[in-house]
């Protein structure tokens, strides 16, 4: 193991977990205040085992502002724009990854109805090499740029302009996902044109498959 | 010497197995329960993170002590400062700890002085 290698390696974690941290902030998850000091304290021990001091004091700072976070993006509070900036702070102290390697994997956007929800697939896809965030709505889906986009969303009300916003913002592939079975989601696919359809409820991994046949 | 290293970072288990295997120990890990369970805890020494999604490593490493019998010394290995990490060793009747602060060149000289203290006391 080099020095390079560990920055590198320590380069694509951490901003892995600024993008969890980010998701947090943004989402509406129950229990986003203890997983957001979670990814906070093991983003901190990371950074100062392998010696990057400048972003385990950052991080430091980040943790004590998650401690007075609320846990929702209430307008009155002040924590969460100041964890923001200081989040940004933290990606421009990252040291420099192979950015060529970062840029070569496939990113996918999750939007579900409750982040927390989606957290478990999400999981599964990194595992599987995607870079895969998770929103409850299209704000970030211009500044990631995915190839893929996965609506886990429950209601025609919100589906269909989720998917008509997607269409004219990108051209990923759009893949609806949910725990129904596949006869009722794919009359949904039909009506909104979506690429694909995937139910969970023949187990996540036969759902990741899938997803990946629609990446490849 | 055989170490039993338990962390949920995947990035600190490989850059700690790392070096103490260069350093020449034969390393194990585990980074949840379910692995550590899985694992031979026949080892020498025990480095064991304290945050933990699903324990505090001074729980796990009483409960290695108890229901497993591990006779093993156990030190923790973590970010969190002195005080606190002195108040969990006392508590929980561990050999020590380690600062993650020291980094991981740090890590290998406290696991070889801490080796080298128990084989001469003995």
């Amino acid at each position: 193991v080099t020095r390079r290698s560990i920055e590198h390696t320590f380069a694509a974690t951490a901003a892995r977990r600024l993008r969890r941290v980010r998701d947090l902030l943004a989402g509406n998850a129950p229990d986003a205040r203890r997983f957001l000091g979670r990814e906070l304290h093991a983003l901190s021990g990371e950074a100062m085992f392998l010696g990057f001091t400048t972003v385990c004091d950052l991080v430091r700072r980040a943790e004590e502002l998650a401690a007075a976070w609320p846990g929702t993006d209430d307008a009155e509070d002040a924590a969460g724009p100041a964890l923001r900036e200081l989040i940004d702070a933290i990606a421009g102290a990252l040291p420099p990854a192979d950015t060529a390697d970062l840029a070569a994997a496939p990113r996918a956007y999750i939007i579900a109805d409750c982040v927390a929800h989606a957290w478990v697939l999400r999981d599964v896809l990194e595992h599987e090499g995607v870079e895969t965030s998770v929103a409850t709505d299209t704000e970030r889906l211009l500044q990631i740029d995915p190839a893929i986009v996965i609506c886990n969303v429950s209601t025609a009300q919100r589906l269909d302009p989720i998917v008509a916003a997607v269409r004219a913002m990108t051209r990923a592939a759009v893949v609806l996902v949910s725990s129904e079975p596949l006869e009722s989601l794919a009359g949904d696919a039909a009506r909104l044109g979506a690429d694909g359809f995937v139910s969970t409820a023949a187990g996540l991994s036969a759902a990741v498959t899938a997803i990946k046949e629609h990446l490849a | 010497m055989r170490i039993l290293l338990v962390d949920d970072s995947p990035l600190t288990l490989a850059c700690a197995e790392d070096a103490l295997v260069a350093a020449g120990y034969a390393v194990r890990c585990a980074s949840d329960l379910s692995e550590l369970d899985g694992l031979d805890h026949d080892v020498d020494l025990v480095l064991m993170d304290v945050v933990m999604p699903e324990a505090f490593g001074d729980d796990v490493a009483a409960m290695l002590r108890g229901a497993r019998r591990l006779a093993a010394p156990i030190l923790l290995l973590s970010s969190l400062d002195d005080d606190e990490l002195k108040q969990r060793v006392a508590e929980a009747e561990l050999d020590g700890y380690i600062p993650k602060s020291a980094g991981i060149a740090g890590m290998v000289e406290h696991v070889r002085a801490f080796l080298a203290a128990r084989e001469t006391g003995r």
